[in-house]
């Protein structure tokens, strides 16, 4: 009985803690297994004045599962795309898209603006510090999952 | 006796003349080459003004290559920038932070204006109306630039912070991320 009380614990803080979690608990002792999506950690950066394009963010980390994101939408935004920043041809800063991301099973990838980050496209709607949007995130193995994503100035 | 020249020596006080005179002339030819080497092109600023290197008038200077439509490098350049002069206190007034917009097509003075000020408000940008001028301050920089392959693509520019001290000269670069205080340290070096 006290197995299936500490399987079930484990099940519930992982769904609290984590916030997108998909759990599945086999009841009847310790071998509860927890399928969780990677936690997700984002923020968006402030739109300065007249522009068109935005940077998010973060940090993903594995739990236990690897995964990759694969896809993010936003309402009110045209597109968005995973883009790394990379030397160009001339030496300087160009953008390159990339296909996926890799999330290890054990271990975090940084969204930062000198490397791998997820930029919005054609903004349809204002991004104002303090605002929370649901963003929707495609992963290849936990699949989609909406978190809330802050709007933060950069400083 | 001391002092006085003999037959076909020349007197010291025109040597001395002479050997000031000639480093006068180098220290200007030194100052004009320098000048130079900053191209004197149209540029317009974000105040609606035009634009030239002279305006930074005993100031330090920190050029930034950039434009509005990019995502990632400007805004965070110019973010970490703003918060790098603020940090000098008092002696902000001494740096002039100029974003040389690389979009110019669509960076209009205007637009520069607002979106330099997001950042901070004595931030300016500038606009170099003629792409071939725009190439030209570029390569005075040693600042890399490509123009996107098809038309409202990514533009390959710079991530690096130019420096320009108070007497005009091109000093050196920062490159990013910014270490904080870099910016301080690099004045008083």
């Amino acid at each position: 009985m006290s197995y299936r009380i500490a399987s079930w614990f484990v099940v519930a803080c992982a769904a609290v803690t984590c916030g997108p979690v998909a759990a599945s608990a086999r009841a009847g002792g310790l071998r509860a297994t927890v399928e969780m999506v990677p936690a997700v950690s984002l923020w968006i950066a402030e739109a300065p004045p007249g522009t068109d394009v935005l940077g998010v963010y973060g940090r993903l980390e594995g739990r236990g599962q690897s995964d990759a994101l694969q896809a993010a939408a936003l309402d009110g935004v045209r597109e968005v795309r995973l883009h790394v920043l990379t030397r160009g041809p001339s030496g300087g800063g160009l953008m390159q898209p990339l296909a996926r991301l890799a999330v290890p099973a054990r271990g975090a990838v940084d969204l930062k603006p000198e490397g791998v980050h997820l930029m919005l496209i054609g903004l349809g709607r204002t991004f104002a510090a303090g605002q929370t949007l649901k963003m929707r995130l495609t992963f290849a193995r936990a699949g989609v999952v909406v978190v809330k994503v802050p709007v933060r100035r950069r400083d | 006796m001391r002092g006085t020249p003999r037959p076909g020596q020349i007197p010291r006080s025109l040597a001395l003349t002479l050997l000031v005179s000639l480093g006068v002339g180098l220290a200007g030819a030194w100052w004009s080459a320098w000048q130079s080497g900053l191209p004197d092109v149209p540029m317009a600023t974000s105040t609606g003004k035009s634009f030239a290197w002279s305006d930074l008038d005993g100031r330090w200077g920190l050029v930034y290559f950039g434009y509005r439509g990019c995502p990632s490098a400007c805004p965070t350049a110019l973010s970490g920038l703003a918060k790098e002069i603020r940090a000098l206190g008092p002696q902000e007034a001494r740096v002039q932070v100029v974003m040389i917009s690389v979009d110019p097509e669509r960076d209009t003075p205007a637009r520069l204006g607002a979106y330099v000020r997001y950042f901070h408000p004595r931030f300016i940008g500038v606009q170099v109306p003629d792409a071939r001028d725009l190439t030209l301050v570029c390569k005075a920089f040693g600042a890399a630039f490509a123009a996107p392959a098809t038309a409202g693509g990514e533009i390959e520019h710079a991530l690096d912070v130019f420096l320009i001290d108070p007497r005009g000269r091109l000093r050196g670069r920062l490159s990013p991320p910014f270490v904080p205080g870099e910016v301080a340290k690099a004045l008083r070096g």
